[in-house]
C-alpha cells in the first residue's frame, strides 16, 4: 500500500504538477480568473489524464515503442473531443467559459507527460491512481488560485458577487501571473520545509541508530 | 487596409498569444533565459505557426466541413502539427545544418505549444470581432493572422529574455527563484501591454 | 527485404497499431458525436433558457421592422413571447453609448394580463466600442427591474453603481426601446385614466377604498375596476397656482371606526430641473372633514420631467406631518434635489388651492347619483 501513498503524495504535493513541475501553464493562467472555470478546467483535465493513463497503461504492451509518442496524441486527443462532446451538451455553462482552452488540453504537458513518464511503465491500477493524484493535485491549485483572484479580482466567489471591493489587476492575465508566481513561490517554500524536517528526523533516526549498534 | 492594420494590431499588441491569451507560455517561462535561444525559439513558432495554419485551414474548410467531420478536428490538427514539426526538422537538417544547429533544438519542443495548436483553432473560429464588419475569413487573413500572432510571440520572448538576463546578477531565495521571479517578471510585462488594449480603430 | 519479412518487421506492426489507434478512435469518436451532437435548435433553447433562467418554450414575435422604422434610440434585433407566463423575451440594441457606439441587451419584460408589467431582468449580450462595459455591473442593472413603474423613461442618471455615463445611456435606450416595443405588442398603452386608478389603489395600500368619478352624463358613479367611462372630476386640466391640476377623485373608506372621505388629486407643478422648466407629476391625498381640507394623507410622485435626481427625494412624508392652515403653502426641500422640491411643492400647493376654491362645489359624495353638485369643472 505504501507504493500508492506515494504516488499519491507525490502527484498532490511533492510532484505537483501546478507549483513543483509548473507544467499546463497555459490553461492555468488563462482560466484562473475565474473559480468555476479554473475548477471546471482542473476536473476536466483530471478526467482526461485518468482516462489517458489507463488506457495507455493497458496498451503498453500492444503499441510498438517507435510509434508510442503518436499514439498517446492519438487517444489524448480523442478524450479531448469526448469531453469537448460531452462537456457541450451537458455542461454548456462551463464548455463557454472554458473556450479555446478546451481543445488545449490535448497539448497539456501534464497529460502526455505522465503518460511517457508514468503509465507507460507501470500496471492499470498505479496509472489509474497516479492519473487521479496528479489531476487533483491540479485541479486544488487551480481552484485555489482561481478563488484568490476571483475574490481579489472581482470581489466575487464562483460567480456570487460578496463585496464591492475589487483589484480589477488580478482578474487579467498579468494578475494571473502575479498570484501563480507567488502562489509557487510560498508553496516551494512549504515544501522545502516539510522536506528539510523530513531530512533532519531521517538522519536523527540513522544517529540513534548507529548510536545504538555502537552500544 | 484595415483589416489589415486590425489583424496586425490584433495579433502583435492587443490580443498578443501570451501576455493576453496566454497561450504558448511552456517556451516563454522555459526558454527565455538567454536572448539568442528565446529568439530562435520566437522564429521556430512563428514558422511552424505560419505553415500549420496554411496546411489546416484549408483541409478544415474544404475537406472536413463538406464531409461533416468538424468533430475530428483537434485529431487531426494535432497529427497535422507533429508530423509538419517531424518533416520541417528533416528538411531544414538537410538544407542548412547552420539554420539546424540555431533553432532546430527547438523543433521538438513545439509539438506541445499551445500557440500552434491554438493559432489553428482560432482561425476556423469566430474572428469578426478583428477582421471587421463585413470581411469574411479566408486563407489569406488566416495566414496573416498566423504570421503576426508568431511574430508577438517572438517579441514577448525576447523582451522577457532581456529581462530575465538582468535578474541573473542578482541572488535570490531559493523559494522566489526561478518560475516565481519569472512570473512577476511576466506579469509586469503583461501591464505594459495592457496599455494597447486603448487602441481602437 | 522480400514480403515476409515485411510483415514480421517493426515497420509494419508500427503501422498496424497507429492504424488500428486512429480507426478506433475515429470509429468511437463518430459514435459519440452522432449521440451527443447538439442541434442548432438546441443551441437557440439553451441561449434563451440562459437569459430566462429556465427552460420555456417561446414563440417568435414577428412585425418587428416596422416598429424600429421609428424608433429613435434604439432597435429591436429579436423578440420572443414566452408560452408559459406569457412574458416577452426582447433582444434589443441601444444608440448613444460612447463614442457614438452602442449595446445590445436582453430584456425580460414581465407582462400580465395583456400588459406590461414590470422588467425581470437586463442582461448585456454585446456592445460596440463600449470599453468600460465591465463598469455595469449585476448591482446596476438589477436597478432596471427595481426602479420600474408604469410609464417610466429610463435614464443614465437613475442607474446608480456605475460611472460610465456613455454606455450608461445606450443601455437604458436599449431598455426603454425594448418596454416600448412591448407595449406596442401588448396592444395597450393602457389608458391614463386607468393608471391613475392603480396609482390611488397604492396610495392606500391594503385598505379598500371606494373611489367615485363621473359618468358620461356627468353624473357621480362608483368607479368599478373594469369601468372605463367614469372619468375624474376635472375634465379639462386647470391651472392652479404653479401647478396643472389634471384630475380629483373622490375617496371613501373606512378607517377602522369611522367612515372616511378624501380627495386625491393629480397634479403637475413646474420649476424643476434644470432651469425650472422641468416637471413633477403627484398624487396628493387630502382628507376633507366638514367640507374643509383637515390634513394632507400621503403625497406620492407618479411621472417626471427632467428629473435626474427624483430619486434622491426623501421629504414625502413630511406633507402629511404638517398642520394644514387654509391658505398656505407647504415648502419642504430635500438638499440636492432642491428643484424637483420646488416642482413637487408647487404640485401640492396648486392641488390644495384648487379644493380650497371649488370644494363648496365638489362637497361629499353622494352615491346615488341623484345630486349633480359635483359635475364637470370647466375653467
Amino acid at each position: 500500500m505504501n507504493k500508492y501513498k506515494k504516488i499519491t503524495l507525490d502527484g498532490l504535493i511533492f510532484q505537483n504538477p501546478t507549483f513543483i513541475l509548473v507544467l499546463g501553464t497555459c490553461p492555468t493562467l488563462g482560466l484562473i480568473s475565474s473559480a468555476f472555470s479554473a475548477m471546471g478546467m482542473g476536473l476536466t483535465v483530471l478526467v482526461v489524464l485518468l482516462l489517458s493513463n489507463v488506457i495507455i497503461s493497458a496498451l503498453r504492451k500492444v503499441i510498438p515503442n517507435e510509434v508510442r509518442i503518436p499514439c498517446y496524441i492519438v487517444v489524448i486527443a480523442t478524450l479531448v473531443t469526448f469531453a469537448r462532446m460531452f462537456l457541450e451538451k451537458f455542461v454548456p455553462d462551463l464548455y463557454d467559459s472554458l473556450g479555446g482552452f478546451l481543445a488545449l488540453i490535448v497539448v497539456n504537458c501534464i497529460i502526455l507527460g505522465r503518460a511517457e513518464a508514468f503509465a507507460n511503465k507501470h500496471t492499470v491500477a498505479e496509472a489509474a491512481v497516479d492519473g487521479i493524484a496528479n489531476g487533483l493535485g491540479f485541479t486544488v491549485s487551480l481552484t485555489l488560485m482561481g478563488i484568490i483572484c476571483e475574490f481579489f479580482g472581482k470581489g466575487s466567489l464562483f460567480g456570487l458577487q460578496i463585496m464591492d471591493f475589487k483589484i480589477g489587476m488580478l482578474a487579467t492575465p498579468a494578475g494571473a501571473f502575479l498570484v501563480y508566481g507567488l502562489c509557487i513561490a510560498v508553496f516551494v517554500y512549504i515544501v522545502d520545509g516539510i522536506e528539510r524536517a523530513r531530512r533532519v528526523k531521517a538522519n536523527k533516526l540513522a544517529r540513534e541508530n548507529m548510536l545504538k549498534e555502537a552500544a | 487596409m484595415a483589416t489589415l492594420i486590425s489583424i496586425v494590431l490584433a495579433a502583435v499588441l492587443t490580443n498578443n498569444f501570451i501576455t493576453a491569451k496566454t497561450y504558448g507560455i511552456c517556451p516563454f517561462l522555459g526558454v527565455s533565459k538567454k536572448t539568442s535561444s528565446a529568439a530562435g525559439m520566437g522564429i521556430a513558432v512563428t514558422l511552424v505557426m505560419l505553415i500549420a495554419t496554411l496546411v489546416t485551414y484549408p483541409i478544415y474548410t474544404y475537406v472536413m466541413v463538406p464531409l461533416g467531420i468538424e468533430f475530428l478536428e483537434i485529431i487531426f490538427f494535432i497529427f497535422i502539427i507533429a508530423s509538419l514539426v517531424q518533416m520541417l526538422e528533416v528538411i531544414i537538417k538537410k538544407i542548412s545544418p547552420s539554420l539546424y544547429n540555431a533553432m532546430g533544438v527547438y523543433l521538438p519542443l513545439i509539438t506541445t505549444n499551445c500557440a500552434v495548436l491554438g493559432v489553428t483553432e482560432l482561425v476556423i473560429g469566430d474572428m469578426s470581432a478583428i477582421l471587421g464588419e463585413g470581411v469574411s475569413m479566408n486563407l489569406g487573413w488566416a495566414a496573416l493572422y498566423a504570421l503576426f500572432a508568431g511574430l508577438g510571440f517572438t517579441l514577448v520572448m525576447i523582451i522577457m529574455s532581456g529581462m530575465r538576463e538582468r535578474l541573473n546578477y542578482y541572488k535570490l531565495p531559493k523559494a522566489v527563484a526561478g518560475f516565481p521571479i519569472a512570473m512577476v517578471t511576466a506579469c509586469f510585462i503583461c501591464m505594459a501591454f495592457m496599455v494597447f488594449s486603448y487602441i481602437s480603430l | 527485404m522480400n514480403g515476409k519479412s515485411f510483415f514480421k518487421s517493426t515497420t509494419f506492426k508500427c503501422i498496424i497499431a497507429l492504424l488500428c489507434v486512429l480507426l478506433v478512435s475515429g470509429i468511437f469518436l463518430t459514435i459519440m458525436n452522432s449521440l451527443l451532437a447538439v442541434t442548432p435548435e438546441e443551441k437557440f433553447n439553451r441561449a434563451i433558457n440562459k437569459i430566462y433562467g429556465k427552460a420555456v418554450k417561446t414563440e417568435t414575435i414577428s412585425d418587428i421592422k416596422s416598429f424600429n422604422e421609428t424608433s429613435p434610440n434604439g432597435s429591436i434585433e429579436e423578440a420572443y413571447k414566452v408560452k408559459e407566463d406569457g412574458n416577452f423575451l426582447i433582444k434589443s440594441t441601444g444608440y448613444g453609448g460612447y463614442d457614438n457606439g452602442t449595446v445590445t441587451c436582453w430584456v425580460v419584460v414581465v407582462v400580465n394580463g395583456g400588459a406590461v408589467k414590470g422588467i425581470d431582468k437586463v442582461i448585456i449580450d454585446s456592445n460596440k466600442a463600449q470599453s468600460y462595459i465591465d463598469r455595469v455591473g449585476d448591482k446596476a442593472l438589477s436597478q432596471f427591474s427595481e426602479l420600474y413603474e408604469d410609464g417610466i423613461v429610463y435614464t443614465p442618471s437613475l442607474i446608480t453603481g456605475a460611472t460610465v455615463t456613455g454606455t450608461k445611456n445606450a443601455i437604458c435606450n436599449a431598455v426603454n426601446t425594448a418596454l416600448e416595443f412591448a407595449n406596442v405588442k401588448c396592444g395597450n398603452v393602457a389608458s391614463e385614466a386607468k393608471k391613475l386608478l392603480e396609482n390611488i389603489a397604492n396610495i392606500y395600500g391594503d385598505t379598500k377604498v371606494s373611489v367615485y368619478g363621473v359618468d358620461e352624463k356627468g353624473e357621480e358613479k362608483l368607479i368599478e375596476e373594469t369601468d372605463e367611462t367614469v372619468k375624474g372630476f376635472i375634465e379639462t386640466p386647470v391651472t392652479s397656482g404653479k401647478a396643472t391640476v389634471e384630475s380629483l377623485y373622490k375617496v371613501r373608506f373606512n378607517d377602522g371606526k369611522n367612515d372616511v372621505l378624501h380627495y386625491v388629486v393629480s397634479s403637475t407643478g413646474v420649476g424643476g430641473y434644470p432651469d425650472g422648466s422641468g416637471t413633477v407629476t403627484c398624487l396628493t391625498a387630502f382628507a376633507i372633514e366638514n367640507g374643509a381640507i383637515s390634513r394632507i394623507y400621503k403625497v406620492t410622485i407618479t411621472a417626471n420631467v427632467g428629473q435626474s435626481y427624483i430619486g434622491n427625494i426623501e421629504h414625502l412624508d413630511k406633507y402629511p406631518g404638517a398642520d394644514y392652515i387654509e391658505g398656505e403653502d407647504m415648502n419642504f426641500v430635500t438638499s440636492g434635489a432642491t428643484m424637483s422640491s420646488t416642482a413637487i411643492n408647487n404640485a401640492v400647493n396648486g392641488a390644495m388651492r384648487y379644493i380650497e376654491a371649488n370644494i363648496a362645489n365638489l362637497g361629499d359624495i353622494t352615491e346615488d347619483g341623484d345630486n349633480n353638485e359635483g359635475g364637470e369643472e370647466n375653467e
